[in-house]
């Protein structure tokens, strides 16, 4: 998902250098997309009617000759953006390879605020400071509005999304990788953020781009990204995990089985939460893994994987020793991909009570390859369906507790979704 | 052996092909033994290490593996990926484990056991008549334009059969394929072996193609040793999978 993160920013921060029409290594990537797409993808007959009417092999001529009389390399890949956008499905994109390569550094990677942003209504606010972060020491308040982040106008911003499309499913996603986006840049330097505080007074702050908390890791063709891992006990006897992607399985899962372990063998847990809240998600088999350190049973499966030719279970492997208390997940609306198959797998297996606010329904297992002219593909290879039969696509895992986030409690210091899952391990039986 | 006959020259006809041209599947798989070693080489086999490279060039994915097998029958693989850390393999006194960051350990049970038992005798493809129950020459076919014959191998531990392919004109293996066992359900494997190079006497194909769920991932060796000593501990598996193992005997024991 970062990696449409990625593309939706390069459409609408940068201005693309313009060169020549496009070559022929630009025309061999359409080809492959094309015939990716036509190999690929699992249910043949949604080719058959795309969403403006035509099929998918209808539209290989017409795409074919547009990106062939495209001005540049950067239209022919708007094309193909345009038309892997008929399929109107999550986890297809096209991510310029020179993009890549200068986002990868300095845009990304080098330099955060520490500032979680969320959205309100039309507002974008503060919903949490990073400990030791730029924002943390330049005492940037949760609860605060994001006004200006350096030449943008914030809720411009937001507006301008709302009126472009007003269907567009993943808005909320959207809009908070825009503003995550704005709030990056090298380490060392800073970032002119305007706010509203509490009492509605502007207060302008520069805030210093920090390295982001954790190690950087990368998968494949990814670009390397920093992986964070959170552990605390917002009570005595409850224990609280957060992470903010699924991947490097040695780091991540090293943590999480230590954070685990603190629960187990009948050392005094009540309660364990997995904060999910932003996580764009990452390797699908680290939801059933991490599935493994609450579920003892055999033969449990968090759902299935359905490509052209082949089925497969996400299956639980049961650990040796498990959690048994009760299990809080909580997400909200950028909850992406694997940590939608962990909180919805969860869910429907009664394993896991979720708070919070509908994820992205956007939960389509993908590979991303490399082009012949050097950009990247991101292509879904299979539809997911959760244990109970839903498909998450599109839809997204609905909580079962359906928590709010307001200005005034974040004003106030408190987290309504945290809460909420303490209380609720609060009334539940000792394990 | 008649009816096996039979019906093999009922399949031959209906492919149009004469059968007193055919070998039979003994025939091919004797000589896939000759043509790569010997049937005294790999009798004389006690150890057998395998280092490379495995790689999905599709996702930028790489890493490299060792694996080990014995006389005793155990074997002992790993594979490191970066970005995805150790993947270990194993088959050790009737205990077949697989043990990563990404799923944890894991006991194997059932074809997935019998599969990995199969993989790790030393020396099987010599050893053919002890590891099947049942070899049958299915016809000729082409692998990647190359005229092969066609057989399908029935284990003897597990059920699921395999369909092999040989050259014709060389005798070697030329691809495998079967529908493999995994936790996430039964799915088809197709492996294509080339580049026969010689390690320590041996032809072995040095490198393995293999088309699994819409991926490939290609295997390349760089060395193969044989007879040098491995200690016994290398196959033992770790303390939380012997563990699993006893939960497992223990439950399956109720």
């Amino acid at each position: 998902m970062r990696l449409l993160r990625r593309l939706w920013l390069a459409s609408s921060l940068l201005p693309l250098t313009l060169s020549a029409q496009p070559d022929r290594e630009t025309i061999d990537s359409f080809e492959k997309v094309w015939q990716t797409v036509q190999n690929r993808y699992w249910q043949p007959a949604h080719l058959d009617r795309l969403s403006n009417g035509q099929s998918w092999q209808q539209i290989h001529e017409s795409y074919r000759a547009k990106v062939e009389r495209a001005a540049d390399n950067a239209e022919a890949r708007r094309l193909m953006s345009e038309m892997l956008g008929l399929l109107g499905q999550s986890h297809f994109a096209i991510i310029s390879g020179q993009l890549e390569d200068d986002l990868a550094p300095s845009s990304f990677g080098d330099g955060t605020t520490g500032i979680e942003p969320v959205l309100v209504g039309s507002a974008v606010l503060v919903m949490r400071v990073e400990p030791q972060s730029g924002a943390a020491q330049v005492l940037v308040k949760p609860g605060w509005e994001i006004m200006r982040i350096g030449e943008t106008d914030v809720r411009a911003l937001a507006q301008r999304l709302l009126e472009k499309d007003p269907s567009v499913k993943q808005r909320n996603l959207l809009l908070r990788w825009g503003v995550l986006g704005r709030l990056s840049g090298p380490s060392g330097t800073t970032v002119r953020v305007e706010f509203a505080d509490g009492a509605g007074q502007k207060v302008i702050k520069q805030v210093p781009l920090k390295d982001p908390p954790g190690t950087r890791v990368r998968f494949g063709f990814m670009p390397p990204m920093p992986l964070a891992f959170r552990v605390m006990r917002p009570r005595p006897d409850i224990q609280y995990v957060r992470f903010n992607i699924f991947l490097d399985p040695p780091g991540l899962m090293g943590k999480f089985e230590d954070a685990v372990k603190t629960c187990t063998g009948g050392k005094s847990c009540h309660g364990f939460i997995i904060d999910l809240r932003g996580n764009p998600g990452g390797l699908a088999i680290l939801a059933s893994s991490m599935a493994g350190f609450f579920i003892d049973q055999a033969d449990t499966k968090l759902g299935t994987l359905y490509q052209r030719e082949v089925t497969m279970k996400l299956v639980v492997n049961p650990r040796l020793d498990t959690f048994a208390g009760p299990l809080a997940i909580l997400v909200d609306g950028a909850s992406v991909s694997t940590s939608e198959i962990m909180a919805g797998g969860l869910q429907d297996l009664k394993r896991a009570r979720i708070f919070g606010s509908r994820t992205a329904g956007a939960a389509l297992p993908s590979n991303v390859e490399r082009l012949p002219n050097g950009d990247l593909f991101q292509y879904a290879v299979a539809n997911y369906i959760s244990e109970g039969g839903q498909t998450l696509e599109g839809r997204g895992v609905i909580p079962d507790q359906e928590v709010g986030v307001s200005r005034a409690a974040l004003l106030a210091g408190q987290d309504p979704v945290l809460e909420a899952a303490i209380n609720w391990i609060r009334a539940q039986p000792h394990p | 052996m008649r009816s096996l006959t039979l019906s093999l020259t009922l399949t031959l006809t209906a492919f149009g092909i004469p059968a007193a041209d055919l070998p039979t599947a003994d025939a091919v798989l004797d000589r896939y033994v000759e043509v790569t070693g010997g049937k005294a080489a790999y009798e004389g086999l006690k150890t057998e290490m395998t280092s490379g490279v495995m790689e999905m060039k599709a996702q930028g994915i790489k890493g490299k593996m060792n694996g080990f097998r014995n006389a005793q029958n155990f074997s002992y693989n790993v594979v490191e990926i970066d970005g995805v850390g150790k993947i270990e393999e194993g088959f050790h006194e009737g205990i077949a484990w697989e043990k990563s960051a990404m799923g944890g350990p894991r006991v194997k049970t059932g074809e997935e056991k019998a599969f990995y038992m199969r993989e790790a005798i030393l020396a099987r493809d010599a050893r053919w008549r002890d590891v099947y129950t049942k070899v049958e020459l299915m016809g000729e076919d082409t692998v990647d334009g190359v005229a092969c014959y066609k057989l399908l191998l029935t284990p003897k531990e597990g059920s699921r059969t395999e369909t092999q392919f040989f050259e014709k004109v060389t005798g070697y293996r030329k691809r495998i394929a079967m529908v493999m066992s995994t936790p996430m359900g039964d799915l088809p494997v197709e492996s294509t072996l080339s580049d026969y190079k010689e390690f320590g006497g041996f032809k072995i194909p040095s490198k393995v193609s293999t088309k699994m769920a819409g991926q490939e991932l290609s295997v390349t060796i760089s060395s193969m040793e044989f007879n040098k000593e491995i200690p016994a501990s290398r196959f033992v598996p770790p303390a939380d999978v012997k563990a699993i193992a006893a939960k497992v005997k223990a439950a399956s024991a109720k």
